[in-house]
């Protein structure tokens, strides 16, 4: 991702901050071109975790309003099947 | 008038027959009640992320209409009615919305085959 903003020096001060800050852009903010659709399981997985959980705006780094959109739209996927609400479901 | 679409999900071993009969009634229920029908979309059958009633693959349809409150009323209760439908969801579209649908319902159908491999492959690994 974007590799402009790394404050972080090797060897400084006893800075004890934050030891790592990446400046974190929204995709979809950044591409308009992406639509968040609950039809579309594809791109709605990468902002699930492994368990079905929905990753929050603060690892994603979505906008507050994107972030919205695209948990409406991970629940309505939920709805029909299209993600997992827990992981992965044991097939009986 | 709104616009409106709805999924629904049909049993899987169910014939060809059954699903037209079906899907007519439907359209019916939308003339009916002087709803404008726009278009049905048959998106096959498809792997479910999670059994739903022991089924674990479903055929989804897409139903995309206008209509008044009155109508998704009557059509929601004619699918909770039905045995054979597993699912349904209805969602008011807005304008902008409406022209990107047609070109991203056709891309998921062969996507969601290349998902449905790898997520079946996914737990294989983890046992």
């Amino acid at each position: 991702m974007s590799d402009e903003r790394t404050p972080q020096r090797p060897s400084s001060g006893p800075r004890k901050k934050r030891p790592f800050q990446r400046r974190k852009v929204c995709r979809f903010c950044a591409d308009k071109q992406v639509t968040i659709d609950y039809k579309d399981p594809r791109t709605l997985r990468y902002f699930v975790s492994e368990r079905g959980k929905i990753i929050p705006r603060r690892i994603s780094g979505n906008c507050s309003r994107h972030q919205r959109e695209i948990t409406q739209a991970i629940k309505r996927a939920r709805n029909l099947a299209l993600l997992p609400i827990a992981g992965t479901h044991v097939m009986p | 008038m709104r616009m409106y679409e709805t999924i629904f999900i049909v049993k899987p071993d169910l014939g060809d027959d059954e699903t037209k009969v079906l899907t007519t009634k439907l359209q019916d229920v939308i003339d009916s009640m002087q709803g404008d029908f726009k278009r049905l979309e048959d998106w096959g059958s498809r792997k479910l992320a999670y059994p739903i009633s022991k089924c674990n693959r479903g055929r989804y349809y897409y139903l995309r209409f206008d209509g008044d409150a009155g109508l998704i009323a009557e059509l929601e209760r004619r699918l909770r009615l039905d045995d054979r439908v597993l699912r349904y969801q209805s969602v008011k579209i807005e304008k902008e919305v409406e022209k990107p649908v047609a070109a991203q319902t056709e891309a998921p159908v062969d996507e969601a085959s290349v998902d449905e491999e790898t997520t079946s492959e996914a737990p294989a690994e983890e046992i």
